[in-house]
């Protein structure tokens, strides 16, 4: 164990803290975008620092400072952490903080498998397979085009008090391409595989070599051309089926955050709001449709929330939170799952070294059907296909949603037929999942990354994914802009 | 605090070891800060943390050539590899014939230091004080038996500025923040203050919590109203959020060079109602005063609407001279691959009380603050969220209750182009995207658009 984790948890022990941890994290990123033919960004960083949390007299304090490179500056941040707890006692609750079970014990490690490490593939590389891409994109009335790759490392060294101790090293890559049209007054956009700087993985550079960034370029091209001369997605209650991109930041923002057991709880009511899902309804409440079967799953390869161990410890684990349509499961850390009587589903994360771990996403997925995306499409005659996701927005207890996508198409005839541009989407969280009657199958399912999750005070930025298959839902509300 | 002499004496040290590693030209940026936050919820305080960093920025240039690196390893041995990695960067990448170089020391005189900007009290504020504040708002709430939840925050930063064309900039400034949030039989009020230091806030903080909790009382049994086209009163929180969107959406000086913005063409022409006037002013000691960018350029004051009228853009180096014009000082710093944006946003006050804007509506909406506000479509300025924390029905220009929350779907230049009166009092709210401070008032429209409804 590292000695300056030792320092901290014997400061925190003789500062009269009846449990600590302690963090230090190193993340490393690159950062790349190719726009216009021309470098746009080409850059680096490492951030590393220390986290301490302590239990003294049944409350919280938290501290954490970057320069900490000798024994004596680990012991000045417990230190702090003691004091700031002494400080919360001063408004305790009636009850003093109850953890759940711990982690695994002993030293354990754990790293991101990567075929090709991001970090050694040369910078020249890097811009040249983004430049080959964006090349691709160019064409008239596409005064912006953007190809993006990011390379992330985050080295954590974890100990605490219980005896629990890791160290891990997650590794996460992601790529895309944009285009964006503009005529006149107007622009539309698209961009592969995802929007917001493309789709993300743990894995190495071999996930953006397999993206095919170049191949798919002409047709995002010529797909945000065609948008121009589109007509608006027409209003109106509408079947829809919606691809696995647009279907991942769905089951985001109307089941990953309502599954959170601290906002349940409220101790998030004062900024990212509080949750439908009260914990009467768990093993009971319908959440949608037998077709809806979601897992949170940590262990699933390749997701970006998949890890050995969550921030407190806990080994990585899948949990059932939707099981044929009914709530059987919450994300929950030590503290909230204790509350409880439940052992922690393992999502206590944390934004680096200079923040404490709270409840967040792993892989919140949505398990996989049976059908076969032509067969369902063939089955959605008078619907809507929507893909890629554009806009998002929720109300605080997770059940008004609207979403926007980059483009629809009507589906006739068995096909995909004449493009809409600007589509939204809008709904109640249970009665739009209860609409869904047909989920894809295996080979038409993916993991989606979303590298920008945000929670909590000072803001906690999350690496989450989503596995999701193109799926229908009936007479769902559209085009709500006029 | 590092202070400025040491600030530089870093910077120093990382443009040498830039030049060393074969940069031709470099910048190098230096921010630092210590933030401490306590958290409550349900009447307890159940967070409370602490942060202190220090972090470099290295910009290395070699002709046409840029590379970066930053790194909060601040001894030798750590600036060190970030310049060599900045540099290697640099080497590698392809050239970007519209760099417009690094910032002349002619165009970076030194900014002035802005009275005020960094308050001892503020930035050094301890846990214990912040626990009392806190006090406050959850003892007042369980007398009325709601629940409070919200933060009280403070910190201190520095930012320091220099290049090796002799470019030297530090400014150091405090920043405190207090939000509650109240909760009771399923209706919530909040409230949240900002400013760069507690002194101007002290009367408001001598009753935290009330307004939320307030608030929170008189939205019980919340009553459902239709969806559709309301005349609405928007509380200066729910005004902030259409202030900064339009900023977002419309005065990205790159944004409108690449035909995206949705002001573009439109700059001389009126886009908004004539009461509105928009400025940006970084040296605002009101606001949160920085007095120059991250490339060094002082900031210019900078009237965005004048009048309903579109007049100012703020820019960068690079955007500048894309437009034949000079930075205005608000660029993200030489790596950045956006266009500037102005970050000390103000909203001029006009003459109205809010309890004559209530008086003179015969039917509307009172809303307290919108929530989890997104683009729906970008080159109209469509914006949509939900109402939270309050909603209010006004009949015959009295509040006649309570009602539950909708969701708007509405282009923030059609809305501000129905403004029929303007607050005469200003709140400082933190900006849609943690950091800066936008100053409003209140605003009556004459009709806005919701599109939906909630349960609650």
């Amino acid at each position: 164990m590292d000695p300056i984790l030792i320092s901290a948890l014997d400061a925190a022990r003789v500062l009269g803290a009846s449990f600590a941890e302690a963090r230090m994290v190193e993340e490393r990123s690159e950062s790349y975008e190719v726009k216009n033919g021309k470098p746009a960004q080409a850059a680096s960083s490492v951030s590393a620092g220390l986290g301490v949390r302590v239990l003294v007299d049944g409350c919280w304090g938290f501290a954490s400072a970057a320069d900490v490179a000798k024994k004596s500056a680990a012991a000045r941040v417990a230190k702090l952490a003691a004091k700031i707890a002494k400080a919360s006692a001063l408004v305790r609750a009636a009850e003093p903080v109850k953890l759940g079970a711990g982690g695994a014990s002993g030293d354990l490690q754990y790293h991101t498998a990567v075929q090709e490490d991001p970090f050694k593939v040369s910078v020249e590389e890097k811009l040249g397979l983004l430049a080959a891409a964006e090349k691709r994109l160019h064409g008239p009335e596409l005064p912006v085009t953007q190809a993006f790759l990011t390379v992330f490392r985050r080295r954590t060294s974890f100990a605490n008090t219980e005896g629990a101790a890791f160290e891990q090293e997650i590794t996460e890559t992601g790529a895309g391409i944009a285009a964006t049209a503009v005529r006149g007054g107007e622009f539309q956009v698209r961009s592969y595989p995802n929007s917001f700087r493309g789709n993300f993985a743990t894995a190495g550079f071999e996930y953006v070599r397999a993206m095919d960034l170049a191949g798919n370029a002409e047709r995002v091209s010529a797909e945000a051309r065609q948008l121009l001369d589109a007509p608006q997605c027409p209003p109106g209650r509408r079947d829809i089926v919606l691809d696995g991109g647009q279907l991942a930041l769905q089951v985001h923002e109307s089941i990953g955050h309502p599954i959170e057991l601290d906002r349940v709880f409220g101790t998030e009511a004062a900024y990212a709001g509080t949750s439908f899902l009260t914990t009467e309804k768990l093993g009971s409440f319908r959440y949608g449709s037998e077709h809806v079967n979601v897992v949170a799953d940590a262990t699933e390869p390749g997701g970006l929330g998949t890890f050995g161990f969550d921030d407190e410890g806990t080994p990585a684990r899948r949990v059932d939170v939707i099981k044929n349509g009914v709530f059987v499961g919450y994300l929950s850390d030590r503290e909230s799952a204790a509350r409880l009587g439940l052992a922690s589903s393992g999502a206590a994360r944390a934004d680096g070294w200079s923040r404490i771990p709270i409840v967040r996403m792993t892989n919140i997925n949505l398990l996989p059907g049976a059908w076969k995306f032509d067969d369902l499409l063939a089955a959605t005659d008078g619907g809507l296909y929507l893909a890629t996701n554009r806009s998002w927005s929720i109300d605080d207890r997770r059940l008004n949603f609207q979403f926007g996508t980059e483009v629809a198409w009507e589906i006739a005839g068995g096909k995909l037929g004449r493009l809409y541009k600007n589509p939204t989407y809008t709904g109640i969280t249970p009665e739009f999942w209860g609409s869904c009657d047909a989920v894809c199958a295996r080979e038409f399912w993916k993991l989606w990354g979303t590298p920008n999750c945000g929670k909590g005070q000072p803001g906690q930025t999350a690496h989450v994914g989503h596995g999701a298959a193109p799926a229908r839902f009936r007479n769902v509300q559209v085009g709500v802009v006029k | 605090m590092i202070g400025r002499e040491k600030s530089f004496a870093v910077l120093d040290r990382a443009l040498a070891e830039l030049e060393r590693a074969g940069a031709k030209a470099a910048q190098a940026q230096l921010s630092a800060g210590h933030n401490e936050l306590t958290r409550f919820a349900n009447n307890y305080i159940h967070q409370n943390v602490a942060e202190e960093d220090a972090a470099v920025s290295l910009a290395a240039v070699i002709g046409k050539r840029l590379g970066g690196a930053g790194t909060n390893r601040l001894d030798r041995a750590g600036i060190a590899q970030a310049a060599r990695q900045a540099v290697a960067i640099a080497k590698q990448a392809a050239e970007d014939p519209d760099f417009p170089g690094l910032v002349a020391p002619a165009a970076a005189a030194p900014a002035p230091e802005v009275p005020g900007a960094y308050d001892q009290k503020t930035a050094t504020l301890a846990p214990a004080a912040r626990a009392k504040l806190v006090a406050k708002a959850t003892q007042y709430a369980a007398s009325k038996g709601v629940v409070a939840s919200g933060k009280v925050a403070n910190g201190a930063f520095e930012l320091a500025v220099a290049s090796s064309l002799g470019v030297r900039q530090y400014a150091a400034g405090s920043s405190f923040s207090a939000a509650a949030t109240a909760m009771v039989e399923g209706a919530a009020g909040s409230e949240d203050w900002a400013a760069g230091s507690l002194a101007p806030l002290e009367a408001r903080l001598a009753a935290f919590g009330k307004e939320a909790v307030d608030t929170a009382l008189a939205a019980r049994k919340p009553r459902k109203v239709e969806p559709g086209d309301w005349a609405v009163i928007l509380a200066p929180r729910a005004v902030s959020t259409l202030v900064d969107f339009l900023i977002y959406l419309g005065f990205d000086a790159q944004a409108h060079q690449e035909g995206r913005s949705c002001l573009a063409g439109k700059m001389g022409t009126k886009v908004v109602s004539e009461r509105i006037t928009l400025r940006d002013d970084g040296l605002d000691p009101e606001g949160m005063p920085l007095a120059f960018d991250f490339e060094g350029v002082p900031r210019k004051r900078l009237t965005l609407i004048e009048a309903g009228v579109a007049r100012e853009l703020p820019h960068s180096t690079r955007t500048a001279k894309k437009a034949g014009a000079q930075s205005t000082g608000h660029s993200f710093g030489p790596l950045s691959s956006h266009g500037g944006l102005p970050l000390h946003v103000g909203l001029a006050p006009g003459d109205a009380g809010l309890e004559a804007m209530i008086a003179s509506t015969p039917k509307g909406l009172l809303v307290s603050r919108f929530w989890y506000t997104n683009v729906a479509e970008p080159a109209r300025a469509v914006i949509t969220g939900m109402t939270r924390d309050g909603l209010f029905l006004i009949e015959n220009g009295r509040i006649a209750g309570p009602v539950c929350n909708l969701r708007f779907t509405e282009s923030v230049l059609d809305a501000l182009s129905r403004v029929e009166a303007v607050g005469a009092e200003l709140q400082g709210v933190g900006g849609e995207w943690d950091g800066g401070l936008t100053r409003v008032p209140a605003l009556k429209l004459s009709a806005f658009r919701f599109t939906g409804a909630t349960e609650f």
